[in-house]
This record gives C-alpha cells, structure tokens and sequence, in this order.
C-alpha cells in the first residue's frame, strides 16, 4: 500500500514541477482572447495608456490587435468616478462613503466579451492579464492621493450561490494580482448578506437602496481595521476593487458597510476594471 | 460539487462508492422500498436481482461531503487497495472504515487540506454514519423514482456535466426537479443505467486510479487542465480549457453518461439475413437512384456495416460488452477473420503486409523491459505503424468531389433505420450540416431528424437520425449503431486530437464508423492502400463525366499583381473566356487581406462589373454567396473558405498563388472540385496560376489525374 502512496506523491511532485515549468516558459505563442497566432518582437510602442510602459504581462499575452481594441479610460471628466463624459450619478449624491473610483477601460462591446470570456465561461486564465489591467488605474489612483499607498486591498464578495456555481470569485481574483504588483497584501473583509437577482435587470434607484444593506462586515476585520488604525495613528487607507462600475452603488454599499464597520477609520478607494 | 464516500458489505465482500444522493443509496440497498424500486425500471432484469438490496449487509457513510472527484478517488483507491490486499496475507486487522478514514485524510494532506494525516480514532468514528437494521425506514420519494425513470429516457447515449443534466431535467419536468435531480441520477447509476464520475478525472473516469488527469468530456489533458482555486469544492481543482466553450468541466463537476441498450433487432436480424445469404444491396441502390459506381462503393460499405453489426451482436450475447459503459475488451479480430473474407470485397492484408505486422509485434515484445528509453522508442514505433486493430471498425468511402456521397450513405443509413437502429452523420462544418438537414428529411420522412450545432433548437432531442457538427459530439457517449464522419479531412476536425476523441466514443463499442472524403489524409491513404482499412473508391462524379485537370500556368504572385495594380493577361484572357462562356468563376487566393484588393483590379479590367471578393471575415458572405450561385454576382474573388460545400452549376476555377503555403494537395483538389459539378456542364475549366510548379500542384494534378484513369478502367465514364 505504502508503495501506491510513494507512486501518488511523486506524481504530484512531478504536477508541480510541470507547473513550475510552466512559470518560466517563455509568452504564449496565441493570444490569450483571441487565440490567433501572436507574432514576437512587433513594436508595440504606444499601444499602453498614460504612458505607462512597464505592462509586460499584458503585452506578451495579447496580440496587437487586440491590444489596439483596449478602450482604455484615458481621459477623465468626473473627478469622483473617473468617467469620460459628464456624470449625473456623482453630482446628484451629495454624501459618499468611498473617496474616488478609476477604471481602467470603457465597458464596450469587446470587453464585454472578455469579461464574459473570463466571468461566464470561466477562462480563468485571463485573471492575471485582466489584474495588470488595472493597474494603471491603480497608479492614477495612487497619483491623485499624493503619492500615498494603502495598507491593504479588499474586493466584492459574491454570494454564496453564485461561488458555487462559478467557483470563483472574478473581484478576488484580480485583487489578489493587484496586490501582489503592489507588494500589499488582501484582506477579506465583507460578506454579501443576501443573493440578490442579477443587478442589470434593476432600476437606478432599486439598485441604490437595495444595495446599502447588501453587504456586511464581520467583526474580526471590524476590529482589525481599528486596531490598525489605533496603531497608526491615522485612518486607514483601503483599495476595493471589483471587475465593473455602472451606477456605483456597489462601490457605494460596500464602502458605507466598511464605514460601518471600521467606525469611520478608513478611507475607501475603487478600483474597477471596467466603467460602463 | 460535492459528494460522499460509503463502504458495502455485500456477499462478495466490502466495495467502497461514491454517491451524490446518499439517501438514495441507503433506501436503495436497506430501505422497504428498495424492491417497489425494481418494478419501476423493468429493463436489465438479470443484473438487478444480483446488485440490488437483498444481500447488503452493513454500510458505512463517510459523513463529511467530499469535492466530488475526491469522493471518486476516494472509492478507486479503497477498491483497488481491498483488491492488492486481498491476493496477500489478509485485509489486516483495521475496520474497513478506519482505512477509508485514513485514506481521505491521506488525500486531503495531499491538497494541503489538513495539516494532520492521522487524526484522532473518535474524530474517525464520529465521521462514520452506519447503514443497517435502522435503515429499513429509508425510502426514495415518489417523485426521485419518476424523475429517475424520465431521466432514463433523455439521457440514454448523453454525456453531460452535471449542470447540463440538471438543466436537461429541469427543462423535461418543470421546476420540481431542481432540488430532486441529484437524486434521481444517484438511482439510475444504482440501476445500472447511468454512470457518474468526475468531469476532469485520472484514468478511465476514476475507474482506475492510475494515470494523469484528463477532461472526460473531451479527451485532453496536460497542458490544457488548469488548476485553480474552487469555491465550489474548496480545493485547487483542474478545469479544461480546451472544450470550455461547451460549459466548464472541471474536477469537481459531475458527469453523466446515460447508458443506451440498442434494440436486439439491429444486430440479429443481420445475422439472419447473413445466414440466408441474400444480398438486398442491389435493390437498394436502384431504389436510391445511385449510379454504377456509388452503388458499388454503397455496397462495399453495406457489407461492412452488416458484418460489424454482425459482430457487435455476437459480442454483446457473449457478454463481452459490459453495460456499465466501460470499453469492452477489444473482440478478437482472428474470430470473424475467416468469415470477413469470404463476405467482404474489400481488400485484405497482403503477405507483405503480415510479414510487417509480425515484425512489428516481435519489435513490440522485444523493447518490453520497462526503461524509459525503450518505452519511448516503443511509443515512436507504435505510432509509426498504426496496428491494424486501429482501422477495424473504420470504413473509408473515398469519393472524389461530386461523386454525390450523401447519396451513398442513404442505403447505410435506410438499412440500419430499419432495424430500429441509431445513426449519427456528423460533419466539421457547420453549414454543410444545415444543408444536409432537409436532403435527409425528404429522403427519409418517417425518421425523426435531430440537427445539431451551436444554437441549434433540438439541443436535447434525440431522434433515430442524428444530424451535428463535430463539437457537438462531445454530449453522446455510446450512442450510435453507425456513425458516418462527412468532410473528415477539414479544418477543424482534421488535425485535433479532441474532435477525434469525441468522434471515437460517440459509436458503440464495436460499432461500425463510415468516414467520407475526397482527399483523405495522407496516413489514411497508406492505410487504405495496404489495407488495413477497409474502403471503397468512387472515382467517378454521378454524371459520369471526368473530372476537369487542372491547367498549370505561369504568373507572377498575387502581391506584384496588387503592387503593380495590374492584373497578368493571360489570367483575364481566361477569365473573359469564362464569362463569354457563361460560367461563374471562383478566383481563390491566399490571404483574407489580397481578396478585395484582387476584386477591385479585376473588376477595372473585366468586361462584367460583377466582381465581389468575400472571406470568412465577411458579415456579408452567406448573402454573397447566394448572389453568387443566381448568377448576380459573376466573378467571386475568395479563399479556402469556400474550398467546399458550395456547388454551383456552371463554374470555372482559377487558383492564384497555387504554390503558396496555405495550399496542399487537399486544398487544390478540392477548390478543383468546385469546377464542372453538374451535368448540364461536366466540363468546367480549373488552372493553377503560380510563379513555381510545387510538389503540391503536381501531386493535386496527379491525384485527379489518377481518378479520371481509374474511372476509365473501370468503364463508369460515360
């Protein structure tokens, strides 16, 4: 018996060491959305936003044209929402529990379908791709608050229906890779309090009033959160990321939970992937 | 998903299993209602009475839900374990369950689960849940048993992910059975009628243990199995990426293969009608309308089919073929060998051809020891010399473009229809499926005609005839008495290694597979060529007219053209012929980008102004076509999108770049093909304008060349 566990072991060794190898195999060969051959050593200069050239993940899993088809939000006209044309939303709410939002590409056709790719079907390879994504949100962001990082990152929790039919969580997935190119770490800290019904087939302002009770913190991080900022003698400063922003009223409810939670010691800022 | 691990103690000892409803388990094998359960599935009456209730002993539940590919592993390892322990000195002195206690807890240190493999003798007896006297209370529900016996029906021959067969369900008998689904699948795998294993699993669907993971549904494994992170099962679980636009199929997904029991009459019939030695061939052809050749070729292949029929009936009453779904053990070729050459006109293996097969084994036998050197030169040889066993169940009807091979397949397809029998005719591509739809209900208007193909309504239906892309293959295991593969040499089934798995197991074990093509791949020739695979050959078209050969002319490439905006004259003086004539001509080249370039040139130098260019980037191209086959437009400028399945009845093909890379031999033959189909005009007009005469041109020549001589000698030309 002792010999089939040796057999099962070095199989999974060798699992690993097959992972392993693949880490340090050199960029795909096909576009990661599209699938078509990607051809090496084109010049791919100017295709990035905001000058940013260090996406070195996104440039060697795309092809160019799809690279070329990024939408990215390079022109901000909300200062509250990051969006690219004149916004109701930010100016009829007076009072906001999250400080600003950024996003890093307009919700169009074509990443619709990439999110769909990655969301529904469940290619979930794209993860890390759509996480460097965000990254120059991220770094506009930081910009904007001066300079100044934040103590840690946290996400939108889906439901539990909704995890076990997906079987992952596409806000958690990108936080985590957002994290790690920030060198901060992920904290769990809301809990989804209900399943709510698919939020496209609601109004404005069902969304908004459903959404403030939606969320909930658990005490653990509650306590955590003050203790950090007991410690530090400051407020807190927390980066929320989801995959979308429509009307903010998610960013909004799970801001107000935080506040909520943390007795107003943090300060909440969004990062979405994608501004509809 | 998750599921539950149980130990059996029945007359022939512990058995461990896995089960998704385990309430239905211990109704079944402990419950009052257990022999109420019979009655309700009257099929498979001997084996029933050996598996269900009476001699259960005790059972034990592992309580704690495991993620489901876990609880299928769980219950291999036990198994195979009970089964090594049992040929040594004795199954020691543990309790059953405390080895499976310890098993699980061994497999989840393997994910990193529990830090502590041995956990604590009262944890263990607190995670057991003991089947016995008690249970006699147990029963299943009025509505599991019906939903059971509905599911029996819809998912004979499927093979679907738990979420497709929830939703297939669902869909058959209204909301209810949202919560009872699970149930029901738990009690048809009891009865025998379906089988339940991991979607992404090792080895034969956790059957055995042993081997790398590989997806279920679609055959791939390797580098096309992620593992990632699961909240549905808790664990890194592996999902596939290469069918993942089907629905996910991942580790810890369910998938159900629905047993499907031909009726008895398909195979025993034949065998009647073989004993009596008539030969209905020859009226069915006539019926059909074949001509002399495809009623030869018809034949051939109708022979074959009776004789596989034949052979799978014979293995079934022998009890070779196991119900469960797993692959039988292949039958012994040397059985039917004698039989097979006295019935079949077929060519057979030649001495020179034996001479290699023994050699063949001896090399096999001799690279035995198990170094990996020698296993891996075992592995090149073995795919060097495809083994004759290979093509025992194919048969190759290779029929040059126009021959009207739809036709041939009418008297395979009639006569297994008539016995009650299941045929799937599936094709890479999807329009030629659409096109096919109609041809087949008027040809056969009593059968029930399901196509299928991605968005196609009759998505759950299951008719007598089966009409599908290749992708859609994957939903059927065992499904089909005849399989009959169109087009098997285009894109994308040719070359991927999934479309053939799903192909290979959608047929019965045994069964026959009819494969149709005008150039079929190279390996496939050879193989017909020695004979290891059966085959027809129709070298003529059903008008009986030789093919047109292709003329091969110099030019200089498509891109001078386009940089020099001129078009060579002796191009446009064919073209200008052409439409004098009035035929359409098809201009391929090979580049989506050169195509309206192209159109746009020629159109400044042609007499007609009818020039469009189309590719498979065009919105427009159905339409086009269209306009194309009424004659609106005249000169279609295209690529090898339109290589196949467009016929058009006066047509001339002019292939530029015909040197170029994208075309191979097959590909010229078959854009050649597009010329002179239809009898008012037999004699179209095909050349290949390149700078270079290639190995391609001269073999595509060659090859249609040889057809039209081997029609000669035939004496099918008119």
């Amino acid at each position: 018996m002792n010999s089939g566990w040796i057999q099962l072991a070095s199989r999974l060794a060798r699992g690993l060491l097959h992972k392993s190898m693949e880490l340090l195999a050199p960029a795909p060969a096909e576009c990661l959305v599209c699938s078509k051959p990607k051809r090496a050593g084109r010049n791919r200069d100017g295709l990035l936003p905001y000058g940013y050239p260090e996406l070195p993940l996104l440039a060697a899993s795309l092809c160019s044209s799809c690279l070329k088809a990024i939408p990215w939000m390079r022109r901000i006209v909300c200062p509250v929402c990051g969006r690219g044309v004149h916004c109701d939303d930010c100016s009829r709410r007076s009072e906001r529990a999250f400080m600003i939002n950024r996003s890093a590409v307009a919700y169009n056709p074509a990443m619709r379908e990439w999110l769909a790719l990655y969301k529904y079907r469940g290619q979930e390879r794209l993860a890390p791709m759509l996480g460097e994504m965000l990254l120059p949100a991220c770094w506009l962001l930081m910009r904007q608050m001066g300079g100044k990082g934040w103590d840690f990152v946290t996400y939108v929790p889906i439901s539990e229906e909704r995890a076990m039919e997906r079987g992952f969580n596409q806000a958690e997935e990108i936080a985590g890779h957002i994290a790690g190119k920030l060198g901060l770490k992920v904290v769990r800290t809301l809990k989804r309090t209900r399943h709510a019904g698919k939020m496209s087939f609601k109004t404005r302002r069902e969304r908004i009033s459903e959404a403030k009770t939606l969320f909930k913190m658990d005490e653990q991080s509650s306590r955590y959160i003050r203790q950090m900022a007991m410690e530090r003698g400051r407020e807190i400063r927390i980066l929320l990321v989801d995959d979308i922003y429509t009307t903010g009223s998610t960013a909004e409810a799970c801001a107000y939970a935080i506040q909520e939670g943390s007795g107003g010691a943090a300060a909440i800022y969004v990062a979405t992937w994608a501004r509809s | 998903m998750k599921g539950n691990v149980y130990l059996l103690l029945r007359q022939g000892g512990w058995e461990a299993r896995a089960t998704i409803a385990p309430e239905v388990d211990e109704a079944y094998w402990f419950g009052r209602t257990a022999a109420k359960q019979e009655e309700d599935c009257p099929s498979r009456q001997g084996r029933r009475e050996e598996s269900c209730g009476g001699d259960a002993v005790e059972a034990w539940l592992y309580k704690e839900e495991l993620p489901w590919g876990q609880a299928c592993l769980a219950a291999d390892l036990w198994n195979s374990q009970q089964r090594g322990a049992a040929g040594r000195a004795g199954p020691g002195r543990q309790h059953p369950f405390q080895r499976l206690a310890r098993l699980v807890a061994e497999l989840q240190e393997l994910d990193g689960r529990r830090q502590s493999p041995g956990i604590a003798r009262e944890a263990r007896q607190q995670l057991a849940c003991r089947w016995g006297e008690r249970s006699r209370g147990a029963a299943v529900s009025e509505e599991t048993a019906g939903l059971a016996q509905l599911a029996a029906g819809l998912l004979q021959g499927r093979a679907l992910l738990g979420c497709e067969a929830r939703d297939l369900l669902v869909g058959a008998a209204g909301p209810g059975a949202g919560s009872s689904w699970s149930g029901a699948l738990q009690l048809l795998s009891l009865l025998g009628q379906a089988r339940l294993a991991g979607a992404v699993a090792a080895g034969d669907g956790g059957r055995r243990a042993a081997g790398e993971l590989r997806c279920r549904r679609c055959g791939s494994g390797g580098v096309c199995l992620r593992r990632t992170r699961c909240y549905a099962c808790g664990r890194m679980c592996a999902y596939c990426e290469a069918c993942l636009m089907m629905g996910r199929s991942r580790e810890c997904e369910l998938f159900v293969t629905g047993v499907y029991t031909p009726s008895d009459a398909v195979g025993k019939l034949f065998c009647d009608q073989a004993r009596m030695g008539r030969s209905h061939n020859i009226s069915t052809g006539k019926a059909w309308g074949l001509s002399p050749a495809q009623e030869a070729a018809a034949a051939q292949a109708l022979h074959f089919i009776e004789l596989k029929l034949q052979q799978r009936s014979v293995m079934d009453a022998s009890g070779v073929v196991s119900t469960n779904g797993e692959q039988p053990q292949p039958c012994p070729d040397r059985d039917f060998s004698h039989d097979q050459q006295q019935t079949v006109p077929v060519r057979h293996l030649g001495q020179d051809q034996l001479l290699k097969t023994s050699t063949r084994s001896s090399l096999k036998q001799h690279l035995q020891p198990h170094s990996l050197i020698s296993r891996f030169t075992q592995k090149l040889f073995s795919s060097l010399l495809p083994n004759r066993e290979e093509w025992a169940h194919y048969f190759l009807l290779w029929a040059v473009t126009g021959a009207g091979k739809t036709e041939m397949i009418f008297p395979l397809v009639e006569t297994v229809l008539a016995r009650g029998g299941r045929v799937l005719i599936a094709s890479p591509r999807r329009d030629v499926v659409i096109e096919l739809d109609p041809r087949l209900r008027k040809a056969f208007p009593e059968a029930s005609v399901v196509t299928l193909y991605g968005g196609s309504e009759q998505r759950w239906e299951r008719g007598s005839i089966t009409l599908s892309t290749t992708h859609q293959l994957f939903r059927f295991h065992q499904a089909f008495d005849l399989v009959v593969i169109d087009e098997l040499d285009a894109f994308p089934y040719h070359g991927d290694p999934m479309l053939h798995y799903a192909a290979g197991k959608c047929g019965l074990p045994g069964g026959p597979t009819v494969l149709l093509s005008a150039t079929p791949p190279r390996e496939m020739q050879a193989a017909a060529k020695s004979g290891r695979l059966a085959h027809a050959r129709v070298p003529v078209r059903f008008h009986r007219h030789p093919l047109p050969v292709p003329r091969l002319v110099a030019s200089p490439p498509v891109a001078v053209m386009l940089a020099g905006r001129k078009a060579p004259p002796v191009l446009l003086k064919a073209l200008r012929e052409s439409i004098q004539r009035g035929a359409q001509c098809f201009v391929f080249v090979q580049r989506i980008s050169q195509t309206e370039g192209m159109a746009a040139l020629l159109a400044k130098a042609l007499p007609c102004r009818h020039v469009a260019a189309t590719s498979s980037q065009d919105p427009e191209r159905a339409e086009k076509v269209k306009r194309f086959r009424a004659c609106d437009i005249r000169v279609l400028v295209t690529t090898t999108i339109l290589e196949r399945g467009v016929t058009i009845p006066r047509s001339d093909v002019y292939i530029l770049d015909a040197d170029g890379r994208l075309f191979d031999e097959a590909s010229l033959v078959q854009m050649a093909g597009r010329a002179g189909r239809s009898a008012d005009d037999p004699f179209g007009r095909v050349a290949f304008f390149a700078k270079e005469r290639n190995e391609s041109q001269l073999r595509a020549v060659r090859h249609i060349a040889g057809m039209n001589k081997a029609a000669r000698r035939q004496g099918y030309l008119r």
